[in-house]
């Protein structure tokens, strides 16, 4: 298999774990607006977030950077797939958080931990999608 | 007046007998950025429309031009 065929396929797995994480990190933070959150499973949230936010890096560049297949899974239109995502999550978390203000104004009661589960959640998820959902588009 | 960068990758590498992945190896790109940039989703930065007419032996101007 060539360093290309590889890419390719390892950039499919990425994107399909993208949407994974970013379907888990809301499933988590809905669960823990409900009554059965716990410690942990805030702690879970917090690792699948963290996680996710790492991912949306471009770390496997940064450690082999001499990797054929890590160039390729980090060349120039992947770079503007993140540089998209990551502005969408940014837009993401602040429309996120107008919402949030206006609903604690009419009457909503959300404690501040809620309030930061919720906002970054969106950011993070937004991203993430966002970059899984280009990079698919760009292997049709 | 909306501007985009148009090109002729897909017929060049059709006449040259490449496949997306032959000339992505060729410059050292992902098969997807020759996609993108084939479909005009993307627009590549000097260095790779440089790098896309020397694998297809044309000049720039040749492969790329601005659209009205």
């Amino acid at each position: 298999m060539t360093a290309i065929e590889l890419a390719e396929r390892k950039s499919r797995w990425r994107a399909f774990g993208f949407l994974v994480l970013g379907a888990l990190s809301v499933a988590l933070m809905a669960f823990n607006l409900g009554p059965g959150s716990s410690d942990f499973t805030r702690g879970m949230w917090l690792g699948v977030l963290a996680g996710s936010a790492v991912n949306l890096l471009p770390v496997k560049r940064w450690l082999r950077p001499n990797s054929a297949v890590a160039q390729l899974l980090e060349d120039e239109s992947v770079r503007e797939n993140r540089r998209l995502s990551c502005n969408l999550g940014f837009w993401g978390s602040t429309v996120t958080a107008i919402v949030i203000a206006a609903a604690l104004g009419s009457g909503v009661t959300l404690r501040p931990l809620e309030v930061a589960e919720i906002i970054a959640t969106a950011g993070i998820a937004s991203a993430m999608v966002a970059f899984a959902l280009l990079e698919l588009r760009a292997a049709r | 007046m909306t501007e985009r960068l148009a090109n002729r990758i897909k017929g060049e590498r059709e006449k040259a007998e490449l496949t997306q992945a032959a000339l992505a190896e060729r410059v050292g790109v992902s098969r997807k950025t020759i996609n993108t940039v084939e479909n005009g989703v993307f627009t590549p930065s000097a260095t790779l429309a440089i790098k896309l007419a020397q694998a297809l032996g044309l000049s720039v101007e040749q492969l790329f031009w601005i659209e009205r």
